[in-house]
């Protein structure tokens, strides 16, 4: 195998990666903060894409400049979900959670069906069909954007929750709800806020990775399983381990599909994942 | 007494023509389900075909329905399969046993006909594959497209036209998509490239579903071909033509089909930008190209014009056209909506080399389908992308533009 080669698809491996971590954060800091699994994750995200196609036929906005619009919109509409919908089903236990979120897939993609239709959706940014040379080594300049904001937001969302007083009230919240409540903390605004910063992220992500995507509205519980591999992989609640998690899929993807073609190139992800289940349940960088 | 028999007689007269349903007499409506994939994977092309079938079975009412049905209309009762076998095979009962369909126009793809045809042999209504390039194995079933198996042999044949025409190609490799379909057309096309003497390479299997084809261009490259071969989608062709225009790599001949190098959208989807880098020289296995010389085209396009002036009129579109088309004339030939009666109608059609019911191009010798369900003496057609324009350019009968061999012109 030539080395340029060899080079390329190990670095197209760790951009797309980084791209199936940046979907999976925000899976990880709603599942971390309520151990709800969220199945309407990849279908909120796909409608963060389809508000940003929308915005950009209406009045030519480039998808990258919604990232901060669509984060405050959809934090609203998190935080507003959480109240009116989830916090009354996530009393009755996490399975009615579970399956509150799967009516929502349907919601949501019925939706999108009626509003855009099915057909599918290129969106252009303003780095569209741009790259960058490193000697043989191309890189798509919306891969390493996405790439770029996988890092800040791991590192970010890291500090969040371990350096900070509202990240202390999550894991306080996490690990006993009822301590927490008599230690002062606001239950329910914690986690209706960390529920909307779940949301809000996908609103950010949606508009990153929007070039990277053909968009249809049946997309995102593929999205959702892509992500919650990647969770459960790099070790669940940890963010960094999500990126490296992301980091590793990517590449074992990229390589088997180069040495043993597209059919082990698919597999290879979760053979791995069931190694790493076998050898450390609580995923490659999770903690006991 | 006489009045009391006059009843009597009314009353049976009445009954029987009750008891007849699905009789010409009887007859109010035609139900004709369509099962496409108006959602999910498949959703571009079931889509288009929708508007193909909706734009010949407006135009049939309009002009008084079934004759032989008494004028009756047709009544499409649509169901999406979301582009999922298992919701095909659902749907596929719910049509033929709670909605009572006559026949249906569907599925769309070959993984959708595995799943239909035992639902269709079951409850004994037919279908009509689109997309689905398998052989029949109910008598329940029959399809427009070309066999798989011919598929292959048809990139075989174009491989040889192009050495003919001074091309040179000794080693060539292979991408398909790794499911039925896939895996007969890569089969037959290898048997093929080797009875001419060609080295192939490797065949590479790619999932359908696959969220980046950059490795698959690279293990190619890393290959060095003459020429490629590519069996893909339409997603996985659009992932296909990115990577190559991200890494720059335009080399061998390539040659692939078919949504995902000629589906009329395609362009648009890739953006002028990589469409006229990745699409301008390679070769598209097309079943239609509306530069094609055929009447009953022509004049389907222009109506389709007509009818979606803001949507494309392209290859799916022309599939529902010509489906509907059919069972149109199945129904009127059948003159009842028993499925049974409408299957054998539907199998017993014919119609010459450039009828106006002819509409797709690679009908070239009109439409009659053999006893396995098969459309008889199809031909391939090779397309060339310009500006965002498809042209024929084989085979040379039915060219309309030269095509662009790398290395000979």
């Amino acid at each position: 195998m030539p080395i340029d080669v060899l080079l390329q698809a190990t670095t197209q491996g760790l951009l797309m990666g980084s791209i199936y971590a940046l979907v999976a954060l925000s899976l990880t800091l709603i599942f971390a903060v309520g151990g709800l699994l969220n199945f309407a994750h990849g279908d909120f995200m796909v409608l963060a894409m389809y508000a940003a196609f929308a915005v950009l036929a209406a009045v030519g906005v480039d998808p990258y400049l919604l990232a901060v619009p669509l984060f405050g919109l959809f934090f609203l509409v998190g935080t507003g979900l959480f109240r009116g919908l989830v916090r009354p089903v996530l009393s009755e236990g996490l399975l009615v959670g579970a399956q509150l979120t799967l009516g929502m897939v349907f919601v949501l993609q019925n939706a999108m069906l009626l509003i855009f239709g099915g057909d599918h959706l290129s969106v252009p940014t303003v780095l569209s069909n741009r790259n960058v040379a490193f000697g043989t080594v191309i890189l798509p300049l919306p891969l390493l954007v996405a790439s770029a904001v996988a890092a800040i937001l791991s590192i970010f969302l890291y500090v969040l929750l371990m350096r900070t007083d509202f990240g202390r009230q999550v894991r306080a919240v996490t690990q006993n709800r009822d301590a927490a409540a008599l230690m002062g903390i606001p239950i329910v605004r914690v986690q209706a806020k960390a529920f909307g910063l779940g949301i809000g992220l996908l609103g950010l992500t949606g508009a990153f990775l929007v070039a990277q995507f053909t968009l249809t509205p049946s997309m995102g519980l593929d999205l959702t399983l892509l992500a919650l591999i990647v969770m459960v992989f790099g070790g669940i609640g940890n963010f960094l381990g999500c990126l490296g998690g992301g980091l590793i899929i990517g590449v074992i993807e990229g390589l088997g599909t180069l040495f043993f073609g597209g059919t082990v190139g698919a597999m290879a992800p979760y053979v791995a994942l069931v190694l790493v289940l076998l050898l450390r349940p609580h995923g490659l960088f999770g903690e006991h | 007494m006489e009045r009391r028999l006059k009843l009597v007689l009314a009353g049976l007269v009445g009954a029987a023509l009750l008891g007849a349903s699905g009789d010409a007499a009887s007859a109010k409506e035609a139900r004709v389900g369509v099962l496409m994939p108006l959602t999910g994977r498949y959703a571009e092309s079931g889509n288009g075909v929708m508007r193909g079938a909706e734009m010949i079975v407006k135009e049939i009412n309009a002009k008084g329905g079934i004759k032989s049905l008494g004028g009756a209309k047709i009544e499409l009762v649509v169901a999406d399969n979301g582009s999922d076998p298992t919701k095909t095979s659902l749907e596929a009962r719910r049509l033929m046993n709670d909605e009572k369909v006559a026949f249906i126009l569907g599925p769309y793809s070959t993984p959708e006909a595995q799943a239909f045809m035992p639902v269709a042999d079951r409850y004994e209504v037919g279908g009509l594959g689109l997309q689905t390039t398998l052989v029949p194995q109910t008598p329940y079933f029959q399809t427009l497209s070309i066999a798989a198996a011919d598929f292959g042999k048809g990139y075989g044949d174009l491989v040889k036209w192009l050495r003919q025409k001074g091309a040179k190609i000794e080693k060539v490799a292979l991408t398909y998509a790794n499911n039925d379909y896939g895996q007969v057309v890569q089969k037959s096309a290898v048997e093929s490239l080797q009875a001419q003497g060609i080295k192939v390479l490797e065949a590479i299997p790619v999932e359908p579903g696959v969220k980046d084809m950059t490795p698959v261009v690279l293990r190619v490259k890393s290959l060095a071909p003459d020429a490629v071969i590519s069996v893909v989608y339409f997603q996985d062709g659009v992932l296909l033509h990115r990577a190559r225009f991200n890494l720059g790599y335009d080399d061998p001949i390539w040659i692939g089909g078919s949504a995902g190098f000629s589906d009329e959208k395609l362009w648009n989807v890739l953006t002028p930008e990589v469409a006229s880098k990745t699409l301008t020289d390679v070769f598209g296995f097309a079943f239609f190209s509306d530069d094609a010389n055929l009447p009953g085209m022509k004049e389907a396009v222009r109506r389709g014009q007509a009818a979606y002036p803001d949507k494309p009129i392209e290859q799916s579109f022309m599939f529902g056209a010509q489906a509907a088309t059919l069972v149109a004339a199945a129904l009127e030939k059948a003159g009842s909506t028993d499925p049974k009666k409408v299957n054998a109608a539907f199998r017993a059609l014919k119609f010459p080399a450039g009828a106006p019911e002819v509409m797709l191009p690679m009908m070239v010798s009109g439409i009659s389908f053999n006893d396995k369900g098969l459309v008889e003496g199809t031909s391939p057609l090779f397309v060339q992308w310009k500006d965002g324009k498809k042209h024929i350019v084989y085979p040379e009968a039915v060219a309309s533009a030269k095509a662009i061999i790398k290395g000979v012109n």
